[in-house]
């Protein structure tokens, strides 16, 4: 009887001890968690198969449930929305055109409601994202840029235009969720000193729908080209409400060959934007420039985000930046990791992955402290990088991120 | 499967086909040395479908410029501009001069395109064939490889290496150890060097041709400076086209890696299925092996050792037993330090002086032991700080609780396994138009697609090729290299 206590009592103790350290998370020397237990895990291709994968750059939350890509091993690709709870299907779409290769590419999104819309090239879409169904699916005339913002049910996309057989430009338009019909939304004011030897005149090159005293505004980056392909960039407001400029032609940056330009984030007044390798700062209102800082590589991948007096800015050299959205000083710098996924933000930390170290990062933004440095190798056997998929789930307090083969819910630092 | 598969590919082409449009650019994919047009054919196919280009392989399908590199990289480059006027003359939208033409070229293949680039920028062309160039993998300033080869360097290291993996099997009478399809350790160094870089280089003869010394890093067609500006080496041609390089970063070991991209692609090894650590594990295990067999012939000469107190005859057995031993530890070390071996040969090593600066304070550390102020303390201070005697500023400083050293290490630059990153980066481009290829090598350049399916280092499901050509076509409106899908 003694001795079988005895041998309870050892096992109680080995399997306390077993559960214990199987869920701690595992950490480095200088405290920074290297590996997590997952809440659960989902394969993303058909039963244990490994096959390439879409790629999702864009936050496609609904409904508190990510929407991540698969492919059933056969060179089909998919979305799947997946319960947050559970790693497990609601539904799953692919009615993308066919004579493509198949891949679904979605790096900007707009969703309304139940509504989404993307676009790749001449393919659009609007798709039901609570039952994963196909409302809109057409065909444009002319290759549409894959940025797209909105207002409610307004779409705003950017659609190249032919003037005549020689020039081109590129417009915004405002397009209808249900039907895609499109009009003519904004029209910049081009110089026409220049016209590319492409037949380029310039166009909208990005721009940024918000709501103001009932009125639809667009912050609006256009461009125009000069010799040897230098681009010249200009910020405007546009009132889409009463069809006119509050301001326009307000220079951003000097001239470059290379001037990769973000979307324009709206906090407080100002209008943020990266261009190239520097970062930009105007009055929302009248367009004058409060600062400007030069990096030593652009943004173009991961980008920055606006949050709480911060601007956070994950550089192509690895490095994240964090100035001081009034003035542009630096507070302080971090790890980064460049082309990684986009910036995601909640209770104060900043979360992205992928990129070079192909690693998960979540960096404290007051201070830039490393918490998490996930490794891809510590909780997949075999793995050593994660994509640029990346979810947060704000209500829940979740994060989802992907390998190429699983996907992966953690809970989230706060 | 597969025809279903390429008749699926055919029918997306013709469709493709159809539906070209004007604003289709054309595209000239330019193979590397000793390559063909099919080098390209898998990006070529791909954004044909997927992007508003209208992609050739002009190259090659005429009088390939490989007949031509006997005379040198500029022939062969005038062969390459006639190659690319008639594919793009004869393209279902002929455009010969389009602004919009683009070059696209893997490793000797850039070189070429920016030799043209150079030939019309001196002879004032104002219809360029192309007016944009992406280098893939290309030694833009020369490939250390080519010295070495040119100078014997080359020869000897692999001789050394077969001949050090075979010391131990042959001190031991022993078969060499099979390691795959029937290749033995001590061919490894040769399988490498014949079947893989002299393939892949074009000497299967042996020979040089002068587009071969065109490639050294200190050959004139790269650095001369003559008085005619026409003249001037590739390297110090300003070119006004936008032009961007992509250069390849393997892992290591990257010789190893390199052989089995080349191996598993072109010499049909692992059933064809592209993989860039076929041979890492397989020398992995023979270097096991040779170590194994260094532990044993040490274990059995040291017991021989000891069994000579009761059997002294078998004290004759110890010096062979210790000789084989270090025989296979021969080998060992040829495969433990092939790669820096293979660093040296293809010139990717550098030095680097680091400096640092640490808290000491020598005096309080070293000189406490002595009396403060005396003759033997002041000893001290000099020799600690070099201060002579009753230098009380030299003093001060020397105890103000850092120190500056610095030291010279010798740096591996990063590669493709062939070129290095310092030749493969234009260095007059903006930065922004610097794109890295994480994890390939210069056979995987051109094709990066098996590596999307396979787990592991070789792929992670990460096409690496076709997603950076992708951020090239995503570029922003108004550059050059902004390509729309389709």
């Amino acid at each position: 009887m003694q001795k079988s206590i005895i041998v309870l009592l050892l096992s109680i103790i080995v399997i306390t001890q077993y559960s214990c350290s199987k869920d701690e998370p595992i950490t480095n020397d200088d405290g920074v968690i290297i590996s997590l237990q997952p809440n659960w895990v989902r394969s993303l291709h058909k039963e244990g198969t490994f096959f390439s994968n879409s790629i999702i750059r864009e936050h496609l939350i609904h409904d508190g449930n990510p929407i991540v890509s698969t492919t059933d091993g056969e060179n089909n690709y998919y979305i799947n929305k997946i319960d947050i709870n559970t790693g497990e299907d609601i539904w799953r779409w692919n009615d993308v055109f066919s004579g493509f290769t198949g891949l679904i590419d979605i790096s900007y999104a707009y969703i309304h409601d139940d509504l989404m819309w993307y676009q790749f090239g001449t393919r659009s879409y609007t798709i039901d994202l609570s039952n994963g169904m196909t409302v809109r699916k057409e065909r444009f005339d002319e290759s549409f840029d894959s940025r797209v913002t909105g207002v409610g049910d307004k779409v705003f996309v950017l659609g190249r235009t032919r003037l005549d057989s020689n020039r081109y430009t590129q417009y915004g338009y405002d397009a209808d969720f249900i039907t895609g019909e499109k009009r003519v939304a904004v029209i910049p004011n081009l110089s026409l000193d220049y016209i590319a030897d492409d037949g380029l005149i310039g166009g909208v090159s990005n721009y940024f729908a918000f709501t103001e005293n009932n009125d639809t505004l667009l912050s609006v980056v256009y461009v125009e080209p000069m010799e040897n392909w230098y681009i010249d960039s200009y910020l405007g407001l546009y009132n889409f409400s009463k069809k006119e400029w509050i301001y326009d032609r307000v220079s951003l940056v000097t001239p470059s060959q290379s001037g990769a330009s973000s979307f324009p984030t709206i906090y407080e007044n100002k209008v943020y934007m990266s261009l190239g390798n520097k970062i930009v700062c105007h009055n929302l209102h009248t367009g004058e420039q409060i600062w400007k800082e030069q990096f030593p590589l652009d943004f173009q991948f991961s980008g920055f985000i606006v949050k709480e007096g911060r601007v956070i800015a994950n550089c192509e050299n690895q490095i994240l930046y964090c100035l001081d959205a009034d003035t542009g000083s630096e507070l302080w710098t971090g790890e980064g990791s460049g082309t990684s996924s986009r910036l995601r933000y909640l209770n104060g930390v900043v979360y992205f992955s992928g990129g070079a170290p192909s690693k998960i990062f979540a960096i404290e933004a007051a201070t830039g402290k490393t918490l998490w440095r996930l490794e891809a190798g510590l909780i997949e056997e075999g793995a050593e990088r994660f994509k640029p998929d990346f979810y947060l789930i704000e209500d829940k307090k979740k994060v989802v991120v992907c390998t190429f083969k699983n996907a992966y819910c953690f809970d989230a630092i706060r | 499967m597969k025809i279903i598969k390429n008749i699926i590919l055919f029918l997306s082409i013709v469709s493709c086909a159809i539906s070209l449009k004007a604003q289709d650019r054309n595209s000239a994919w330019v193979h590397g040395l000793f390559e063909d047009g099919d080098i390209w054919q898998a990006y070529d196919d791909i954004f044909r479908i997927e992007r508003e280009m209208n992609g050739t392989r002009p190259v090659g399908t005429n009088v390939d410029y490989n007949n031509f590199l006997g005379n040198g990289i500029e022939a062969a480059a005038n062969n390459a501009a006639g190659d690319i006027t008639t594919a793009f003359a004869t393209n279902p939208i002929p455009s010969v001069n389009s602004s919009r033409n683009l070059g696209i070229g893997h490793s000797l293949g850039g070189i070429v395109l920016r030799e043209i680039d150079q030939d019309e920028t001196n002879s004032g062309t104002t219809n360029r064939r192309v007016n944009g160039i992406i280098t893939v993998g290309s030694p833009n300033y020369g490939a250390g490889i080519m010295n070495s080869i040119a100078n014997g360097n080359a020869n000897l290291v692999i001789q050394n290496g077969c001949q050090s993996l075979a010391a131990g099997p042959s001190s031991s009478l022993l078969p060499y150890p099979i390691l795959f399809n029937g290749i033995a350790t001590n061919q490894l160094c040769d399988l490498f060097m014949d079947d893989v870089i002299e393939n892949m280089l074009g000497f299967p003869q042996g020979w040089l041709t002068t587009a071969h010394t065109d490639l050294q890093l200190t050959s004139s067609y790269f650095n001369d400076v003559p008085s005619n500006p026409n003249d001037i080496g590739l390297s110090h041609f300003n070119s006004s086209l936008p032009r961007i390089s992509v250069w390849g970063n393997e892992n290591s070991p990257t010789h190893w890696r390199l052989a089995s991209s080349f191996l598993t692609m072109d010499a049909g090894l692992n059933n064809d299925v592209h993989s860039d650590d076929f041979v890492v594990h397989r020398v992995n295990q023979a270097m096991g092996f040779y170590h194994l067999m260094h532990q044993y012939y040490t274990a059995v000469g040291i017991f021989s050792i000891g069994l000579g107190f009761t059997n002294p005859y078998s004290w004759l057995a110890v010096p062979s037993n210790f000789y084989r031993a270090s025989q296979w530890r021969r080998g060992y070390n040829w495969l433990y330090h092939s790669e820096t071996t293979w660093n040296a040969l293809t010139i990717c090593q550098g030095t680097y002086t680091l400096t640092y600066t640490i808290a000491d304070n020598p005096v309080q550390n070293y000189c406490n032991g002595y009396m403060f102020g005396t003759q033997q303390w002041w000893n001290c201070v000099s020799h600690q700080c070099g201060c002579v005697p009753y230098d009380y500023t030299c003093l001060t400083n020397c105890t103000s609780g850092t120190r500056t050293y610095s030291e010279t290490v010798m740096v591996n630059h990063p590669s493709d396994g062939l070129v290095c990153s310092y030749s493969q980066i234009l260095d007059d481009i903006p930065q922004n138009n610097i794109y890295m290829a994480e994890g390939v090598n210069h056979r995987d350049e051109t094709d990066t697609r098996d590596m999307q399916n396979q787990a592991g280092p070789n792929g992670q499901g990460a096409d690496v090729m076709r997603d950076i050509f992708n951020d090239l076509w995503n570029r922003p409106l108004g550059d050059f290299f902004k390509t729309e899908p389709r």
